[in-house]
């Protein structure tokens, strides 16, 4: 039995409109109209072809119907930067990691969400504070933020290559929260989005419709708030610093100088001429791209691992949740790339990296 | 050989002379940061003495913005700027101090010389610790006169800045204060660098050591 609204879910997720669709397998616009509205069924050869053009199991279109992820539901951060295609591969990449979220959730007993949803009008700054309290983190640094979430029940993935212009994103599906984060960002990059989105969770969770640039700037100050909480900051950074003195003192805050330079700045620590001075050597150094050491280890994903590491014990494979969930094993990899390390291979017993020969190659930016 | 001054070091001699003043070390440190971080502002462009000035200055507007909720008034009569108790007993001034400010087993002086103003405070503060005399002369001439005044003395280098919050008791012929009754001395705030954790530099997996559960159902 064909179901229309995944042949629609796979398309968007290679990012292909119907007409390119259309094109790869040879077959009229109308028809690919005609197969996702349920009017026609593609007979078996179509089937086939749609199946290898779209790098899905033809068992895929077979399975039950998959909800689909609005984009309403979602906080996209640098949304404009995005294509309408780019958005919708990320968007049916998160519908196949709820695929994937639900087969765990059947399998495991995770931590229950526990993240706060502030009302409408909370300043940034505030909803920083009120996380923190709530989750009696003091104003001490936050060693792992990934960790952090997950132990209160935010599910995190890894956003998948074919949407890695895009930073992160982040949703409610009912009471659970998901963040996805582009992990080929920098360590510090990466962890900011994390907090970014938490903060799209905890302020934006009412909103029903595309948030735009105020959404992003509300975000970003959450971020900075809390991944650097203002009185902390305030007794212990560094008076008037030179460059140097500013790469040495991100440290314990585990962000990048530039997030750093920018927070002293909102706390007016720093004037803004002396924060223009260092935004201009910051970038003459090129630090803008290349964080300057110390770096931090990019933040994985606890659950993530110890599941697989559970799922490995028990001799299970990559290609048999694949198979439960009709996908690709790279369709899974490239939900937890950068998290985790998945069961790979039939024998269950080798871990191993996602391969990332499999994946076109490195945009360099 | 004058009577040593009394030292308010440590924590807990300092809270509870401050608490006997009506104040509170989280609010001095508060005080002190504000002035300090107006001073680091200072672009050094500017005149060698405006950092200073500028952290004097910010000082003394730090203690009123946390000190006016708490009923304590801005006085700035005569030129003379302080910041009064709500009982009228006890006035803070401001005043920069020489390298051994914040120094237990130094002594300290203000780093300038004094008006007349900080003499006649000297004045009453003298004659408000000896027991059982009234004071005479001063009574008349200024009210308030039953004010005692301490000094908030900061001496500030590029390493660190150093503050105490004393009672005036002896000035020497140029008006520098150079004695004092009693000393509450803070520790000193770091200026180069974020002070060190010592959970800073472990590896990464014993950071934070948050488990999350995950269990098999």
């Amino acid at each position: 039995m064909f179901t229309p609204s995944r042949l629609t879910l796979a398309r968007k997720r290679r990012g292909l409109t119907k007409k390119g669709l259309a094109e790869l397998i040879g077959v009229s616009t109308r028809s690919i109209t005609a197969f996702e509205s349920g009017e026609l069924a593609p007979k078996p050869d179509n089937l086939k072809k749609i199946s290898e053009a779209l790098g899905f199991p033809a068992s895929f279109f077979e399975a039950e119907d998959l909800p689909e992820l609005a984009s309403e539901a979602v906080s996209f951060r640098s949304l404009s930067k995005m294509g309408a295609a780019q958005r919708h591969s990320a968007l049916a990449a998160g519908t196949i990691a709820f695929a994937l979220h639900d087969w765990i959730s059947d399998r495991f007993k995770l931590p229950a969400p526990n993240v706060p949803k502030l009302g409408p009008g909370v300043d940034p700054e505030t909803a920083a504070q009120v996380v923190r309290a709530e989750w009696n983190l003091g104003e001490k640094p936050i060693p792992n933020l990934i960790h952090l979430l997950e132990v209160r029940g935010v599910r995190v993935f890894s956003i998948t290559q074919e949407c890695r212009e895009l930073d992160a994103y982040s949703l409610w599906r009912g009471d659970q929260p998901f963040v996805f984060l582009n992990t080929q960002k920098s360590g510090e990059h990466s962890r900011f989005d994390a907090a970014h989105e938490l903060g799209h969770l905890v302020l934006h969770w009412h909103h029903d419709v595309p948030q735009g640039r105020p959404a992003e700037q509300e975000a970003h100050q959450f971020a900075a708030a809390f991944l650097m909480p203002a009185q902390s900051i305030l007794a212990t950074a560094p008076r008037n610093p030179s460059l140097n003195q500013l790469i040495k003192a991100k440290k314990p805050w585990r962000v990048s100088v530039g997030a750093l330079a920018h927070r002293l700045h909102e706390l007016k620590v720093l004037s803004d001429w002396h924060y223009r001075t260092l935004c201009i050597e910051i970038g003459n150094r090129g630090y803008r791209t290349n964080e300057p050491e110390p770096r931090i280890d990019r933040e994985t994903s606890q659950v993530l691992n110890k599941v697989f590491a559970a799922l490995r014990r028990e001799g299970c494979t990559n290609a048999e949740i694949a198979r439960d969930l009709h996908v690709n094993p790279q369709e899974l990899e490239a939900l937890v790339f950068g998290l985790a390390i998945m069961p790979l291979g039939e024998s269950g017993g080798v871990p191993a990296r996602p391969k990332l020969n499999s994946y076109p190659p490195l945009e360099l930016a | 050989m004058a009577e040593p001054a009394r030292n308010f070091e440590q924590p807990h001699d300092r809270n509870s002379r401050l608490f006997a003043l009506g104040l509170d070390e989280a609010l001095i440190e508060k005080v002190a940061l504000y002035g300090l971080m107006a001073r680091q502002r200072c672009s050094p462009l500017s005149p060698p003495a405006f950092p200073g000035t500028t952290q004097w200055a910010e000082t003394i507007v730090g203690a009123r913005l946390v000190l006016v909720p708490k009923n304590w008034t801005p006085d700035d009569s005569h030129n003379f700027s302080r910041i009064v108790s709500p009982d009228g007993r006890i006035a803070i001034i401001v005043a920069t101090g020489d390298e051994h400010t914040g120094i237990a087993t130094a002594e300290p002086r203000t780093k300038h010389p004094k008006g007349s103003e900080t003499a006649a405070a000297v004045e009453i503060n003298e004659q408000l610790s000896l027991p059982g005399l009234a004071v005479a002369g001063t009574a008349e001439r200024v009210p308030g006169s039953q004010c005692e005044t301490w000094v908030f003395l900061l001496s500030t280098n590029d390493f660190e800045m150093r503050y105490e919050l004393s009672r005036p008791k002896t000035q020497d012929s140029e008006g520098r204060v150079i004695a004092w009754s009693d000393r509450i001395i803070f520790p000193p705030i770091d200026i180069d660098s974020l002070p060190a954790r010592s959970d800073d530099d472990g590896d990464d997996d014993d950071l934070g050591g948050i488990d999350v559960p995950v269990e098999r159902i």
